[in-house]
């Protein structure tokens, strides 16, 4: 399965140098494990980081008085910090199942309208929103637009967005030029993981009405 | 100072760890070959004294990085200490055929410095989807150096006014709406250079 639509350089060099916020570090993550191409790029940030760390001037440190306390600690036990985990059984990417609180198979998913529901993940930083999508075969999200920026990956299934097909891997954004009502294609529901940084608008009649209801409980 | 280290002790005796054959200088050898080594021997041997040697050359380095994020010493004393620390513990899984040591140190710090500062956790990729990564890679150790070298000489001849915003997103953790303000750029600009910088390393990384 080959991926065709990427993150651009700058959103990768952000996540390579680690100033990212953590739900648009996810959807990279999701997206990083379908993607060589994209691999390699942070690979080669990663390494540009590497020469700036070395060519930083040093800063005055007592050196040796430092060393000499971290070497008093060396036996210490390891506090381990969230690693990178393989998927596990149901092949759920790692990034996302240390980031639930519940299994997948578990989630408590809120209808937003027909054929779609979503779960938002705990994990909003520097006003950046994470929700798991789930859209049945052949259902459509209602025509919208954002406010700010839309980041998605898909996670299984695919969805139609006007003329680009998104597929397992592939990595969509979407601002206030676009208006769009993506459609679940395949005969399985699409589950995608989509970040945002500002509330949706929606763009149909009833939406008109009811988005600011959506608005008050979705993106506070 | 405590005089009672053996290992700081000898590490001072730094002409016995001159890990390249072709320098002869009495300096501690702090080559890319050299450094790499040095990690190889930690994860391997658990040496102490070739830790020293590390911890001398990153821990200033990883102040200066820490600093630029934060004004606070105490914070960025607390980033050198973990990531030292981290450095030895996961010392084993450093592979020289696939990064320089700078390249590993850095990914090491980044990763605390997002865990001490923000209280967040890096999202990775999963290991095990990576087929492409168990391939044998085929870079060597001798290429890693040079291409880390030329990296460095690369990011040196980038137009200052790339490099300078290719340095405060590394360096200040700001997105880049706020490096747009503080240099008084259009947004587009600061993305476009950002951009640019990428691209002219790569291509002259390839």
């Amino acid at each position: 399965m080959s991926v065709h639509h990427h993150p651009e350089s700058s959103i990768l060099w952000e996540y390579a140098t680690g100033s990212v916020p953590e739900p648009i570090g996810l959807v990279l993550a999701l997206h990083l494990s379908h993607c060589p191409a994209c691999s390699a790029a942070v690979a080669r940030y990663e390494e540009i980081g590497g020469a700036l760390l070395e060519d930083a001037v040093p800063t005055h440190l007592d050196v040796e008085d430092m060393l000499g306390d971290v070497l008093n600690r060396l036996n210490e036990p390891d506090n381990k910090l969230l690693s990178a985990a393989a998927a596990d059984l149901d092949g759920v990417p790692g990034a996302l199942s240390q980031r639930l609180p519940t299994p997948f198979s578990e989630l408590p998913w809120k209808r937003v309208s027909r054929g779609v529901s979503e779960f938002r993940l705990a994990i909003d930083e520097d006003g950046h929103v994470a929700k798991l999508i789930r859209i049945e075969a052949s259902a459509i999200v209602p025509r919208h637009t954002h406010r700010g920026e839309e980041f998605t990956v898909v996670l299984k299934g695919g969805f139609r967005d006007g003329e680009k097909m998104y597929r397992g891997g592939d990595f969509a954004v979407a601002d206030s030029t676009v208006q769009h009502n993506p459609v679940a294609t395949g005969a399985e529901p699409c589950i995608c993981v989509a970040v945002t940084n500002a509330p949706l608008k929606l763009l149909t009649p009833l939406g008109r009405i009811v988005e600011p209801l959506l608005r008050l409980r979705n993106h506070r | 100072m405590s005089i009672a280290r053996p290992e700081i002790a000898q590490a001072n005796q730094s002409a016995q760890y001159n890990c390249s054959p072709v320098k002869g200088s009495h300096m501690a050898d702090t080559s890319e070959e050299a450094l790499a080594s040095l990690i190889v021997k930690i994860g391997m041997d658990r040496d102490r004294v070739a830790f020293a040697q590390i911890f001398r050359h990153f821990a200033p380095r990883i102040k200066g990085f820490g600093l630029k994020q934060s004004s606070d010493g105490a914070l960025a004393e607390e980033l050198v200490q973990e990531t030292m620390l981290a450095v030895w513990r996961s010392a084993k899984t450093y592979d020289s055929a696939r990064s320089s040591a700078a390249t590993w140190v850095f990914t090491i710090c980044r990763n605390k410095r997002i865990d001490l500062f923000r209280r967040r956790s890096r999202a990775e990729p999963d290991q095990a989807d990576q087929e492409w990564e168990s391939e044998p890679t085929q870079h060597r150790f001798a290429e890693v150096s040079a291409d880390f070298r030329r990296t460095r000489k690369l990011m040196n001849d980038l137009p200052k006014e790339q490099s300078q915003v290719l340095a405060m997103s590394f360096l200040e953790e700001k997105p880049h709406r706020e490096i747009a303000a503080q240099l008084g750029l259009p947004l587009g600009t600061v993305k476009s250079r950002i951009r640019l910088a990428l691209t002219t390393l790569r291509q002259g990384m390839e």
